[in-house]
């Protein structure tokens, strides 16, 4: 018995690691990689995305409007609660950037935060994070002769744990919570309405189902997770993705153990765009991690950056989602064709990082 | 004699109290847009009795007010044209019978209802067949993308119709969004044009610059026979003549009145606009068929 047992242990000790290594990042022979030998493997898949969009019309000025809808915790889901409301880091006062903690109950209590973006004065993008891993709320404010028109959208991931419980609690529960949302705007700014009797007069918003794009650019890099942090720190290396640094702060060293909320301006092509910089993420072990939400021709996308030790090296991630726009607006040639080149742009930072980190001293 | 005067009298003063009130026939508009004018024009033109027009202005407010309103004084047809409009017709109007156009969220909307008739937002998909021959006599392996659910195709017709004409035709009946990327990412390689029909659910306006991005992506162009991805990322499209669309509205409307909607469940097609977009033949290096630039819409 112990003699038949011997071969297996020697299996499961030599040879099952290697093989779950290897089957892990889609590579063999890492050990026997050499600088720049190995090429920047691409994925591209699709994860489920839940959207709700709805048109109300309020009865306030455009200023006054835009105001109160820059303060999320003015207006919130019927069971969300915010906690407070902060400036970012780096801002004297709450404004674009402005960081709120806030929590929502369904079933239990998820702690999780929101950043304000706001684009110009006809739009506000609420960027909430963490749970789920992409949320978005968007405002878009159109003046009209009794009041301002206000676009609300909604998109959030549903990760596939997720995507049950969902169905098992309520599967219009988001499209219900955004209703009744919308008519408590309306009531607070006509006093004359009562949301009760808006949500049962017509407020339905339109739900919807998409799907978000991934491109994922992996490769192995024959140095240290240190050396490649400073790779990804460099300028240059992220150009491809993000444009060159107008101002802000992402090239700001991140202390580890703190997290930094800040707002970045890029040029892109001669495209303005904001990046929001979620900064280092120790926790997962050794595992770094930046995210970036860059918001340009009204395109929401978001980087991740994953760095993890693999055998005297690194592995370096660069996972890119987008969400598909959902309209053909003027414009949308271009913002097709930026959308077109990222598989190529991501692919090149991946590149750019390995070649910078393995080539330092 | 004077049994007669009064009759007569009686009669007068109850027809003019009838024509003193409101039409009963309803032309909606959702909003100023000015397609939705061109609709209302043909309407004008063709429709032969009296009716009242209303604008909801794009306004939910409005939507709601009107659709009280209605909702009391019954009328005995309703024109809807928008998709705001038509979901004022499904909350408020049960039972009254709806023409609706230019409202690609209609079929959505009024799935399971009776007494409607759909002046289709597309054109007729044999026309469209034609028309993309026509603008792309080079390119003969088309693949058509269109939600199952929604989607009025007669797929054994356009299939057999398309070999006659000597394309090869590949169907790809989706039954969700999410199908949208694996399929479409088979296909690229298979077919030299991508043919979409725009429904309520997977081919619409949460999908439609994906299938932009993943076509142009892959250098295929997009043809179309709807107005919004027509003017947006397709190379060429054939939308429904705005003009039409109110003049078929119209026919349909006394059709109904006459003898009730016969034609509940079916689409009725307007005739179409060839438009050509030459910013996106540009990116594709595309050039159309010197005799259709000079017929059709160009966008620049």
């Amino acid at each position: 018995m112990r003699k038949s047992l011997c071969p297996l242990l020697l299996i499961s000790v030599v040879f099952l690691p290697a093989l779950f290594a290897s089957v892990g990042d889609g590579r063999a022979g890492d050990m026997m990689a050499k600088p720049g030998t190995d090429k920047v493997v691409l994925k591209s898949y699709t994860v489920s995305l839940k959207g709700y969009q709805q048109t109300v019309t309020v009865n306030a000025t455009e200023k006054k409007l835009f105001d109160f809808l820059s303060r999320p915790n003015n207006l919130t889901y019927p069971n969300m609660n915010f906690k407070e409301a902060r400036p970012a880091l780096g801002h004297d006062e709450f404004g674009p950037g402005g960081s709120i903690p806030y929590v929502y109950k369904m079933v239990v209590a998820f702690p999780t935060r929101m950043i304000v973006l706001k684009l110009d004065q006809q739009k506000v993008w609420q960027i909430q994070y963490d749970n789920p891993d992409y949320k978005l709320w968007r405002w878009e404010l159109e003046p009209v002769s009794d009041g301002v028109r206000a676009t609300f959208k909604t998109t959030y991931e549903v990760p596939d744990w997720a995507e049950l419980a969902y169905l098992a609690l309520n599967p219009k529960y988001w499209d219900k919570s955004s209703d009744r949302m919308l008519a408590e705007l309306q009531a607070r700014f006509d006093p004359s309405e009562d949301p009760d009797k808006l949500v049962a007069k017509g407020i339905r918003g339109e739900g919807y189902q998409s799907v978000i794009q991934v491109y994922e650019a992996s490769v192995w890099i024959d140095a240290r997770p240190k050396e490649v942090e400073r790779a990804i720190a460099d300028p240059n290396a992220l150009s491809p993705l993000l444009g060159q640094d107008r101002g802000g702060c992402l090239s700001r060293t991140l202390p580890q153990d703190r997290v930094l909320y800040c707002l970045a301006t890029m040029d892109h092509e001669g495209q303005a765009i904001t990046i929001e910089n979620f900064g280092i993420d120790h926790s997962h072990g050794l595992k770094l991690r930046y995210r970036f939400y860059q918001i340009a021709l009204d395109l929401v996308g978001k980087l991740e950056i994953v760095c993890r030790p693999q055998r005297r090296g690194t592995r370096l991630v660069l996972t890119w989602k987008w969400e598909m726009p959902d309209s053909l607006a003027p414009g949308s040639v271009e913002r097709a064709i930026f959308i077109a080149r990222l598989p190529e742009r991501i692919q090149e930072a991946a590149s750019r990082i390995k070649q910078k980190a393995e080539s330092d001293p | 004699m004077k049994k007669l005067a009064v009759i007569l009298a009686l009669s007068i003063v109850l027809l003019g109290s009838a024509s003193d009130e409101s039409p009963n026939i309803v032309l909606v508009l959702s909003s100023n847009n000015p397609r939705l004018a061109m609709v209302a024009g043909g309407f004008r033109q063709s429709f032969p009795g009296a009716f009242r027009e209303i604008n909801l202005e794009g306004s939910d407010k409005k939507l709601r007010d009107v659709g009280e309103e209605l909702k009391t004084s019954k009328p005995e047809l309703v024109v809807v044209v928008g998709d705001q409009a038509a979901q004022m017709a499904k909350w408020y109007l049960e039972n009254v019978p709806v023409v609706y156009c230019e409202a690609p969220l209609a079929a959505k909307t009024f799935q399971g209802s009776t007494n409607v008739v759909a002046i289709s937002h597309q054109s007729d998909p044999m026309d469209q067949l034609k028309a993309l021959q026509a603008v792309f006599p080079d390119k003969k392996r088309v693949g058509l993308f269109y939600g199952k659910k929604y989607a009025r195709i007669d797929s054994e017709k356009i299939s057999k119709e398309s070999r006659q004409m000597g394309l090869t035709l590949r169907i790809n009946a989706l039954n969700s969004i999410e199908e949208l990327p694996t399929r479409l990412k088979e296909q690229t390689s298979e077919v030299d044009v991508i043919w979409v029909m725009i429904d309520p659910e997977v081919l619409c306006r949460f999908s439609i610059e994906y299938v932009v991005v993943q076509a142009i992506s892959a250098g295929l162009p997009v043809f179309c026979g709807d107005v919004v991805l027509g003017e947006s990322g397709a190379a060429a499209s054939l939308p429904p003549n705005p003009v039409d669309v109110g003049v078929k509205a119209a026919t349909e409307a006394k059709k109904i009145l006459d003898k009730g909607p016969t034609r509940n469940g079916t689409a009725v097609y307007a005739k179409g606009d060839l438009t050509l977009n030459k910013r996106v033949a540009k990116i594709l290096n595309l050039s159309f068929p010197a005799n259709l630039e000079k017929e059709a819409r160009i966008i620049h």
